[in-house]
């Protein structure tokens, strides 16, 4: 009896967990391991045939140019949009969590930009920067100066995927407990003091989130470029996914695209790790 | 926005795109027929067999401007009506086109006909994608000259010929002062007027003129159909004999080597460049190659087509130095790092420039 409770448990578990598992498979690890051996010839994306090469595409990003500076965008870009995302989102996210009149409509409003598309807010703001700040200030667009593009970009991104963090915040707002910050006040704390000793670790688990799905996301940062600069003026904002993109379909340099995509998932998957077990170790339990 | 850029990078003089009818050779450069002999195109092919009624062809095209779409749409529907086969035509983005065009072959979904650049043709002729036009039918209905400047043995002659580094040649180098010194002229925030503005401010007056190419006509006149525009040659030199127009086939027609509407394709390809479809491509104020066409009426376009009439241009696509992507956009880099003077030294340029070149050259040595 108990042996035919243990299967069906099992069965029903299986029966859940396969389907998900299937199109992980499918999408993710089989097209893995295909690109590992793409990586490993010359392929030039079209030919029917392709010749191994061995390590030649990873040496050959060791002393690329390009790979380094598109490698030192995506890491400006990225911890640009993380430092400014989760400073703005959860300032945004104390804000709204008191209790004001038209609180709901606020929180609609700065949620809003997130639920328009990547390529609708890049031409958005690409006509805000080029059109209208030009004709009110007489300022350049920031998208057309090497300089600025970059930080440009990260205002795009910062305005379509603030709401995403400001909801995480507030979640975590909302559920730390009253009677802590009632406590502090008897105590004599100041609001700066509430904010550090008490707000801060226990949003922990919401800055694990956040950070690192910001900071993962800014690393891989490719539709906002593509729609904004396409990766210009020059190569000044050219991210590591435009190259691994420009090399596959652009370059005829499918096997060496495929290898820099290889060296960049390690990259990620180790400062993703990383940063995750490093926040993850101030967390507090309460 | 980078649209433009890249091709102001590439016209480093005002130019003109010809009607884009192209062909591919196979290895056998010399079957491609000789520049002013459109004569023995015509001659050596056999006729067009009549497509079947019903079939359907389908072209994927990446033209954004809304002249050339209202041709395609006109074409389009005269050929269903004459001949009973559809055509279903793909329109894509620019930026989108050479992504949705590979994964397409490598899906056994390609289109029949689409259109590539003279850098991809190479890579497309290797790999058997393309039919050989050489002997096709349609060479006749086009002017002198078109069918050599198409052909392609599949040989990228930039990599084997290049023997001058950029930092020993004094001329680039001068030029590059020259075209820096040029930019100083144009208007307030260059790399940050995309092509949709620069045609808005020449067709507002607010820009007096843009280096550019025939197409940028007929889109200044959708933007201000009183506007009155003409052309002329950038001057190089001080001396006014050596201001000529370029011209080079930016693009053209290729037909899919498996297209199982073949015969379809080419009665469409006669059609495309008979002289009907040539007149409505003038009308929509674009200049043609398609043979006995009257003269412009568009001002601005008869400006330039008295250069070419006149014998004041030079044929870029017979240079045969073809470069590819990759190093269109090294180039590009460096020249746009020099124009914002983040190099200003030309030599540093020129130097910086041969790095990116060697590099790539190595990327795409077997």
């Amino acid at each position: 009896m108990k042996a035919k409770a243990h299967r069906n448990t099992t069965l029903g578990n299986l029966t859940l967990f396969l389907p998900g598992f299937l199109i992980f498979a499918i999408a993710v690890v089989v097209p893995f391991f295909i690109g590992l051996r793409v990586a490993l010839t010359n392929w030039d994306g079209i030919s029917q045939t392709m010749d191994y090469v061995g390590f030649r595409n990873f040496r050959l990003i060791a002393g690329s140019s390009e790979f380094r500076a598109a490698l030192n965008n995506s890491l400006y870009f990225a911890i640009l949009i993380t430092v400014a995302n989760n400073v703005l989102s959860l300032a945004i996210a104390l804000g709204l969590n008191n209790a004001f009149k038209g609180r709901g409509i606020t929180r609609s409003a700065f949620f809003f930009p997130t639920c328009l598309s990547t390529v609708l807010a890049a031409f958005i703001w690409n006509f805000l920067f080029r059109d209208v700040f030009s004709e009110l200030w007489g300022v350049k667009s920031m998208l057309g100066n090497m300089d600025t593009v970059i930080p440009g970009i990260v205002i795009i991104a910062l305005w379509n995927s603030v709401g995403i963090n400001i909801v995480i915040y507030l979640a975590g707002l909302t559920s730390i407990p009253r009677d802590l910050y009632e406590a502090a006040i008897v105590d004599g704390a100041g609001a700066w003091q509430k904010f550090r000793k008490i707000t801060v670790p226990m949003l922990m688990p919401a800055f694990t989130v956040c950070v690192t799905m910001t900071l993962v996301s800014g690393l891989k940062e490719f539709a906002t470029t593509m729609a904004a600069t396409g990766g210009g003026p020059g190569h000044s904002s050219e991210m590591i996914s435009i190259n691994i993109y420009k090399n596959l379909y652009s370059y005829y340099q499918a096997g060496y695209g495929q290898a820099v995509a290889l060296v960049f998932v390690v990259l990620l998957a180790v400062g993703g790790g990383l940063l995750t077990r490093i926040l993850r170790g101030r967390e507090v339990d309460v | 926005m980078k649209t433009y850029a890249k091709r102001v990078s590439v016209l480093l003089a005002s130019a003109l795109m010809m009607g884009t009818f192209a062909a591919c050779g196979n290895n056998n450069n010399a079957s491609s027929g000789s520049s002013g002999n459109a004569g023995t195109g015509a001659e050596a092919s056999a006729s067009t067999s009549a497509g079947k009624k019903g079939a359907t062809i389908k072209w994927m095209h990446h033209f954004g401007e809304e002249s050339a779409r209202d041709w395609i749409d006109q074409i389009t529907t005269k050929f269903t009506e004459e001949t009973g086969i559809k055509v279903d035509v793909q329109a894509v983005g620019y930026d989108d086109y050479q992504t949705l065009l590979k994964t397409k072959i490598s899906s056994g979904d390609a289109p029949d006909l689409f259109d590539l650049t003279p850098s991809d043709l190479p890579m497309f002729t290797k790999n058997n994608y393309i039919a050989d036009l050489s002997n096709a039918n349609f060479w006749g209905n086009l002017i002198d000259g078109t069918q050599g400047n198409t052909a392609t043995d599949g040989i990228n002659y930039f990599l084997e010929s290049r023997e001058k580094k950029f930092a020993d040649d004094q001329v680039f180098m001068d030029n590059l002062v020259k075209f820096r010194k040029r930019h100083d002229f144009g208007n307030n925030d260059q790399f940050g007027t995309d092509w949709n503005k620069a045609t808005e401010l020449v067709a507002t007056g607010k820009a007096a003129m843009t280096i550019n190419g025939n197409w940028a006509v007929g889109a200044i006149k959708e933007k201000n159909p009183d506007a009155r525009i003409g052309a002329f040659a950038v001057p190089v030199t001080d001396n006014p004999d050596e201001t000529v127009i370029t011209s080079w086939l930016s693009g053209g027609f290729v037909v899919y080597e498996d297209s199982p509407v073949k015969d379809e394709v080419m009665q469409f390809l006669d059609y495309l460049t008979s002289k009907e479809s040539g007149e409505i491509w003038l009308a929509a104020g674009r200049l043609s190659s398609v043979k006995d066409l009257p003269e412009p009426s568009d001002p601005a376009l008869a400006d330039i087509n008295r250069y070419m009439n006149e014998g004041q241009a030079f044929d870029v696509s017979s240079m045969k130095v073809d470069f590819s992507q990759e190093f269109l956009n090294a180039e590009v880099d460096v020249f746009t790092q020099f124009l914002m003077d983040e190099i200003t030294d030309p030599l540093e340029a020129a130097k910086l420039l041969d790095k990116k070149f060697d590099e790539i050259a190595a990327k795409q040595a077997k």
